[in-house]
């Protein structure tokens, strides 16, 4: 009896002594209690200060995190979260992309038109900006499946923000069927690896030790189905049929949201996951396995895009292939792997919430549909036109924009990987990326041909909101300074990661 | 008292979890497929119940069930709600069928 009191209590000063770190989460939970109680009452005063309400607790939480003002220690949680460097940078990154939702938001049209709902809507994307923390922290088997979970079912209600459009139903569907079997996929392979090492928390040095001795098949066999959890949170193949139909029927500040938050949180669980397998001869099998769905991932995501009709299909695909750059960037295990996939996911938040920010005007001032609906809208509004081609362009990875910067670093950790190691696989990988980045050009560039060099666009004068303009630009900044002074965030990233470590 | 030896449990729940995945390609009903994705989450819990017995730390595999339980309990709710939903714009609950007007 004593000795569980003394348990109790140990574990109960740990829980206090760690909740320091965990003051984000803690405060985004705090404020989506809040954001639900408040929805309860009918005034329209309280509704309309709902979102002002969550963007409050987003601020909160990023703040908190850019100045580590509280007492930050790396440590571990109960065995269940790590706090540390890579946590605390993507900890900003979900924070950013949770405001840069919620500003969408605010300006969509089509969610100012919704009846009810608008508070399940924001509290929805607090808890899913909660459940990427989470993600991003946990290094145990349970709290992995736990926080993505929360995602997933979040990002499921969400997809059907516009209850009553067919699309979003049908997207809804598909959503939430692909996730629970990646889930339950996930989960079965989860359950062979605490046979095979008796332990959930895979940070720990028993858990590769025990793998080590397992049988090799079984470790391949319960690697793959995990990763299918995995690939399914990041949209790589073959778990990316969800990504074109929830693309179409969700709110786009909700699909810009998907494309970088659950992905960037993915890849994270993913890189603390996959560093068991670093060993290149006993987990040949894995490695090859990885390397095999960064290609099929690839492959399909740009080949895929060039059939595409309407420009969110169009982002879909796009955002299938920029899983599996990143996850040929994952299997060049380094010492700076980690800075350039951080690099090359902060890039992509900036411009996935660019380009679908131009969507969005697109979409709501001028109607536009399908691709075709682009024609001539670049020169009746140069500004936009401009704007979107800076975004297109940084997609695609060419100079001068940030997006060539987090290519070429990512491209030359596997070069030099490739040299250290002699891995074949890796030069397969090198030479599939840069061949496929061409192949990106074609259908990148299909935006901007419709923009600038086709002309049947109806000049209505429409004015476009400066806070459009404005957030326009705010996105297309990062792109630019990274390009030219790519050090500054390196730099960052490197000292949050030395800090801690 | 005598245990059940693990191959046994272990065979059982690849059963139910290859009996899941059949479900969810063979069968067109949504709330079927959902029936089978049931399976495969009880083919896991299975899977830790059984392990959880050789953990020197025990539980943790028991624990991890009830989360499961909880996890896929919340998941259900939303998919029927969703799969209700379906039901009233397409009439329809076969997945194959469910097929909006723009992707057509």
């Amino acid at each position: 009896m004593n000795e569980q009191v003394a348990y109790l209590s140990q574990t109960i000063e740990a829980i206090v002594a760690g909740a320091g770190n965990l003051l984000p989460e803690l405060l985004l939970a705090t404020f989506f209690l809040l954001l639900v109680t408040l929805d309860l009452f009918r005034s329209p005063l309280i509704k309309s200060l709902l979102p002002w309400l969550a963007l409050t607790g987003l601020f909160a939480a990023l703040l908190i995190q850019v100045l580590g003002g509280y007492t930050f220690q790396q440590g571990f949680f109960l065995d269940l979260l790590l706090s540390d460097g890579i946590a605390r940078y993507t900890g900003i990154l979900f924070c950013a992309a949770g405001i840069f939702t919620l500003l969408l938001s605010l300006l969509n049209r089509s969610l100012e038109k919704l009846r009810y709902g608008h508070g399940e809507y924001y509290g929805l994307i607090l808890v899913l900006v909660l459940g990427l923390h989470l993600m991003a922290k946990s290094v145990n088997l349970l709290m992995v499946f736990v926080a993505i979970e929360v995602v997933s079912i979040a990002s499921y209600i969400l997809t059907l923000t516009f209850k009553t459009e067919e699309r979003a139903v049908e997207a809804g569907l598909k959503y939430i069927l692909y996730g629970a079997l990646s889930a339950g996929v996930m989960l079965y392979g989860m359950s062979f690896f605490y046979g095979l090492t008796g332990s959930l928390n895979y940070a720990v040095e028993g858990f590769g030790a025990a793998l080590l001795q397992a049988d090799t098949l079984l470790v391949t066999v319960a690697a793959v189905l995990v990763f299918a959890g995995f690939f399914f949170k990041i949209a790589a193949a073959p778990f990316h049929f969800w990504v074109a139909d929830v693309y179409q029927g969700a709110p786009l500040p909700v699909v810009a949201l998907f494309s970088t938050g659950p992905k960037i949180a993915g890849i994270v669980v993913i890189l603390r996951f996959v560093g068991t397998f670093a060993d290149p001869l006993f987990f040949a099998d894995v490695q090859f396995f990885l390397g095999i769905a960064a290609i099929a991932t690839l492959a399909i995501g740009n080949f895929t895009a060039l059939w595409q009709k309407t420009p969110r299909r169009l982002l879909a695909f796009s955002s299938v292939s920029h899983a599996g750059f990143l996850l040929v960037g994952l299997l060049a295990f380094g010492a700076d792997y980690t800075q350039s996939i951080l690099f090359y996911l902060t890039v992509l938040l900036c411009m996935n919430f660019g380009i679908f920010l131009f969507l969005q005007i697109s979409e709501e001032a001028f109607g536009v549909a399908k691709l075709d609906g682009f024609a001539g809208l670049g020169r009746a509004y140069p500004f936009i036109g401009v704007m979107a081609v800076l975004y297109l362009l940084s997609l695609t990875g060419l100079p001068p924009l940030a997006g060539f910067m987090g290519k070429l670093l990512i491209f030359s950790n596997v070069w030099e990987a490739y040299s250290l190691s002699g891995n074949n696989l890796l030069l397969v990988l090198l030479a599939t990326g840069i061949l496929l980045t061409a192949v990106a050009l074609f259908y990148y560039i299909k935006i901007p041909y419709n923009l600038f060099f086709k002309r049947n666009f109806r000049e209505e004068n429409l004015v476009i909101s400066l806070s459009n303009k404005l957030l326009l630009v705010l996105f297309a900044l990062p792109l630019l300074v990274f390009f030219f002074k790519p050090d500054l965030l390196l730099n960052w990233i490197e000292q949050l990661l030395a800090q801690i470590n | 008292m005598e245990q059940i030896p693990l191959e046994h449990i272990l065979l059982l729940s690849a059963l139910l979890f290859s009996i899941g995945v059949f479900a969810v390609i063979s069968k067109r009903h949504a709330v079927v497929v959902l029936m089978g994705i049931e399976l495969i989450f009880n083919a896991a819990n299975l899977n830790l119940v059984a392990f959880s017995r050789h953990d020197p730390a025990l539980l943790q595999g028991q624990l991890f069930s009830l989360f499961v339980i909880v996890v896929a309990a919340a998941e259900a709710a939303v998919a029927l709600a969703i799969v209700l939903r379906v039901y009233q714009y397409f009439k329809t609950a076969h997945v194959n069928e469910v097929v909006s007007a723009d992707n057509k």
